[in-house]
């Protein structure tokens, strides 16, 4: 059976709790269920075929109910976040719009697209859409120059995947570092706890040597893949597709857990030798007072 | 004697071209050659004296072609020639120089002409604004002159873009002479005009992130004008700089993998912060109707986990003149700092000044797109997020947020103006 969750993390945001201001709680509605993109692998393949009875989920180290799970049927809604800084001038960004081009055309005709692109300036270009040609026509008009706000960029890419029911994935690609974010590396790690966006980080260059994008591909149970140039990106956006594809979508009502905070959420599979990948929790709620 | 006809028969440019032109057939020829010491010394006083400050003319484009072994000799005879300046303005004794009798009566009189035509400050102000202008008006000239420098003492700077090191380049050496002119002043702790040159030199190098000139220019500002808030704000700029992410990138991207060789001087991101806070808390008390080190301080606090004392100083902030800019990076700061504490509501009405002061910024809907997330409310989170995609095309979009390290809303141009104005006269 399919819950629909409104609206991805909307729905997570509770009653307000003992120290939640009055003007917080404006905001608060009831926990209606929690979702969780899971990637089983077995020796670093994806594993299909799984039932919610393979898989054991806790909630703050409490077991949970696996109340439905979704295996490649909930439509995708992929948004590509690019990095249209000067450094990636010339044969670099040909690479990039064929690489987004290459995405946007194996998606199918039911799932939607999106384009955001950073340089200090965040353009979130279309809108999530299932037509798909207006986001390949936004993707062909793109030039690079200036600085790099990446963590404005991709927490802009964030909040556009979760403007529409369905399975948020973002594709972030960078070759340099952050150098002018409002937003600081924390924060965009803590907005993904409120988000359920997977996000896949692609990195060339000096990005290749950042922690923080291989920490926020964990953060969402994405992954952070380096590579070499920007040569082979068409080939590496497909796998993603492909990858998330394969993925669970795993959904469950908490229980026995408080109804804000910060929950660490842990996903095994009961089968031998499948390997889980799965967000490490999210936050319920509003922000606490301190 | 050829100086001596010269004086007399007139000034200026017209004089010093005489003397280049007239040197091979004069009998001190024999021994002033166009590359000698004393050549070199009257060819950049003849360019002081026919500089039109701000213009990038000639005078401006040969002093910054010098190759490394005229700098050499002309770095070498204007320790002498100041020290007969000061002679003649009556503050030195007859200074005890290693040059030859010839060189040293040339120096002797070109110093005298010199004084003659203005007094040593009136001067030596025009010379530091000659070097100014040729340090910001031809630094590529200077830098392609001095590419073969390398092995001469001078200091390196490294170039990074987006954490990837690019050009290593020998600091320009016109700041220095500029620095060493100044200083050549014997009340420079009490002259008006060199704390002003300090402060507006900093600020054109902090506009252009030039940090590697910045650290030996503020150095030596901080030994002469330690009471000076405006120094000890540029100080504070400084560690500011050194821990913004353009900076940092470098230690995090571009600098693995390269030789220790290539280690750019640049402090950790809570040592610079340490130092920037302390720097601007000390501006403070040097100043305390300074407007501006309070509102960066109050960013630094609230970065680091102390948002109630960001509010308080913010809240100080407000009752001072402000610029719009500086307006609107204290708002954003207020909103981000009252979301810290949970007071969301008013973290909007912030997010909302700043974005009437700036309609077409972007931080603001960051801003407001974070705030709405973390008082749990999805949809206007989404909402405001997707407000960006009404702004202008980049060209047109104004964010001082994008300039907030170089401080550029200090007018650093405005400034150099009212101090080539000033020699102008």
């Amino acid at each position: 059976m399919n819950i629909r969750v409104a609206s991805a993390f909307v729905a997570l945001a509770l009653l307000a709790g003992p120290k939640i201001t009055a003007e917080q709680a404006t905001f608060s509605s009831r926990t209606v269920a929690v979702r969780v993109d899971v990637l089983a692998t077995d020796n670093g393949k994806p594993v299909g075929g799984l039932t919610a009875d393979d898989f054991e989920l806790l909630d703050d180290n409490v077991p949970q109910q696996i109340e439905a799970l979704n295996a490649g049927d909930l439509p995708v809604n992929a948004v590509i976040a690019l990095d249209v800084s000067a450094s990636t001038e010339g044969q670099a960004m040909a690479d990039l719009v064929d690489a987004g081009d290459a995405l946007i055309r194996a998606l199918k005709p039911e799932e939607r697209a999106s384009l955001t692109t950073f340089s200090e300036v965040v353009v979130p270009r279309v809108p999530l859409t299932t037509d798909h040609a207006l986001v390949r026509n936004a993707l062909s008009h793109v030039g690079a120059g200036g600085l790099t706000a990446i963590i404005d960029g991709v927490f802009t890419a964030m909040m556009t995947a979760q403007s529409e029911d369905g399975r948020p994935l973002v594709v972030v690609f960078t070759d340099g570092l952050d150098t002018i974010s409002w937003m600081r590396d924390a924060d965009l790690l803590n907005a993904t706890k409120r988000a359920s966006a997977v996000i896949y980080t692609v990195a060339t260059g000096p990005a290749r040597q950042w922690q923080f994008l291989k920490d926020l591909a964990t953060a969402t149970g994405g992954r952070a893949i380096a590579l070499g140039s920007a040569k082979n990106l068409q080939a590496e956006f497909l796998r993603i597709l492909t990858e998330f594809r394969s993925r669970y979508v795993l959904s469950f009502s908490p229980k026995g857990v408080s109804d804000t905070g910060y929950h660490q959420l842990t996903v095994r599979s009961k089968k031998r030798g499948v390997v889980v990948t799965a967000r490490p929790g999210y936050t319920a709620g509003a922000v606490r007072v301190p | 004697m050829l100086l001596s006809y010269l004086y007399r028969a007139g000034r200026g440019v017209a004089v010093a071209a005489a003397l280049v032109a007239l040197a091979d057939t004069s009998v001190g020829a024999q021994t002033l050659k166009n590359n000698s010491p004393v050549a070199a010394l009257q060819k950049w006083v003849a360019q002081i004296d026919a500089h039109d400050p701000g213009e990038m003319d000639a005078p401006v484009i040969a002093d910054a072609g010098l190759k490394p072994i005229d700098r050499g000799l002309l770095v070498g005879i204007a320790a002498p020639f100041v020290a007969y300046l000061r002679v003649f303005d009556g503050t030195n004794e007859i200074p005890k120089v290693r040059l030859s009798p010839l060189e040293k009566a040339l120096v002797k009189e070109l110093a005298a002409r010199v004084t003659g035509k203005r007094t040593f400050s009136e001067w030596l102000h025009r010379a530091v604004m000659f070097e100014t202008d040729v340090a910001i008006l031809a630094p590529e000239v200077t830098a392609d002159a001095m590419r073969d420098a390398k092995g001469t003492g001078l200091a390196e700077a490294v170039h990074a873009d987006d954490g990837e090191l690019g050009a290593r380049n020998l600091l320009n050496w016109h700041f220095q002479l500029a620095r060493e002119l100044v200083d050549q002043r014997a009340t420079a702790v009490s002259d008006v005009f060199a704390a002003s040159w300090y402060h507006t030199v900093a600020l054109y190098q902090l506009d252009l992130m030039l940090l590697g000139e910045m650290a030996p220019h503020l150095q030596r500002a901080d030994q002469l004008f330690p009471s000076d808030a405006r120094i000890q704000f540029d100080l504070a700029c400084l560690s500011d700089a050194m821990g913004s992410a353009r900076v940092q990138a470098v230690m995090v991207g571009g600098y693995s993998g390269n030789s220790t060789a290539f280690r750019p001087n640049v402090p950790g991101e809570t040592n610079a912060e340490r130092r920037a806070s302390a720097q601007f808390a000390q501006t403070l008390q040097l100043d305390s109707s300074f407007a501006e080190p309070r509102v960066r301080l109050a960013r630094l606090m609230e970065k680091n986990g102390k948002p109630q004392d960001a509010l308080s100083l913010l809240a100080d902030a407000s009752r001072l003149t402000m610029s719009p800019e500086l307006e609107y990076i204290s708002h954003l700061i207020a909103a981000r700092a009252s979301g810290a504490v949970g007071k969301f509501a008013e973290g909007r009405a912030h997010v909302k000044a700043a974005l009437a002061l700036f309609p077409s910024a972007q931080a603001p809907l960051v801003a407001l797109t974070q705030l709405s997330l973390e008082s749990g409310d999805m949809e206007g989170a989404v909402s405001a997020a997707s407000q960006l995609r009404l702004n202008p095309e980049r060209d047109e979009r104004n964010d001082p947020w994008w300039i907030y390290f170089q401080a550029t809303w200090l007018n650093n141009r405005k400034l150099l103006d009212d101090l080539r104005d000033q020699v102008r006269r």
